[in-house]
């Protein structure tokens, strides 16, 4: 399934940008409006435009059915055991980085990958699915 | 009857404008307000989300991660 030329250049123009926008979202999230939810979503519009102008089968190819299924579980992962790491500082989700913003940045850069990885991986099974017909 | 859903929108309107829109200093706003500084995050908005209520956004991301299960659960197997 294919769309139209024009339809096709556009999304290939606009999803990298909307990558580096997603990016930008969640490294910055808390300086700037934004944050880990947002900058998932945004990433996993970048691959569903895609999925949607250009076909899963095309897609499938370049970003792996698998890949989004081990980012996801890891970054889940990874999001207890942050919580899990402040247990030695005191608390859990305590902030025992010295940065500025301590644990919110890694925080929103791991629950975005998670969001991200989540929304693409269901958009991957239910397209999976369908065309399994 | 054209007039009654005119005149809901208008009342409704003119109840939204006679609010007020300061916000009450008590309560948790007073607290956040006032400990924003033990943060050291500028956004107030991602200090509350990853740093008080970091607790409340991992149950929510663990929300996303139980529904994807389901999803694979009940989709993901090759179909016969």
């Amino acid at each position: 399934m294919k769309m139209s030329t024009v339809v096709r250049t556009t999304t290939k123009m606009v999803s990298p940008f909307l990558v580096t926008y997603a990016a930008y979202l969640m490294l910055y999230g808390h300086l700037s409006p934004g944050g880990g939810f947002q900058g998932g979503v945004i990433l996993a519009v970048a691959v569903i435009l895609l999925i949607t102008s250009h076909g899963y089968a095309k897609v499938r190819r370049r970003f792996h059915f698998n890949w989004a299924s081990l980012i996801e579980s890891s970054a889940g992962a990874l999001l207890v055991l942050l919580g899990l790491a402040g247990v030695a500082f005191g608390a859990f989700y305590a902030n025992f980085l010295p940065t500025e913003g301590g644990i919110v940045l890694p925080f929103n850069v791991i629950v975005g990958l998670e969001v991200g990885a989540a929304f693409t991986f269901v958009f991957y099974i239910l397209l999976r699915w369908v065309e399994s017909d | 009857m054209r007039k009654a859903p005119l005149l809901l929108t208008v009342a409704l309107g003119l109840l939204l404008l006679s609010l007020t829109y300061s916000p009450p200093y008590c309560g948790s706003y007073s607290y956040y307000v006032s400990n924003w500084k033990e943060m050291n995050v500028p956004n107030l908005v991602s200090a509350i989300l990853a740093g008080w209520r970091a607790y409340d956004s991992l149950g929510e991301a663990s929300l996303l991660f139980t529904a994807v299960i389901g999803f694979y659960i009940l989709l993901g197997g090759k179909k016969k």
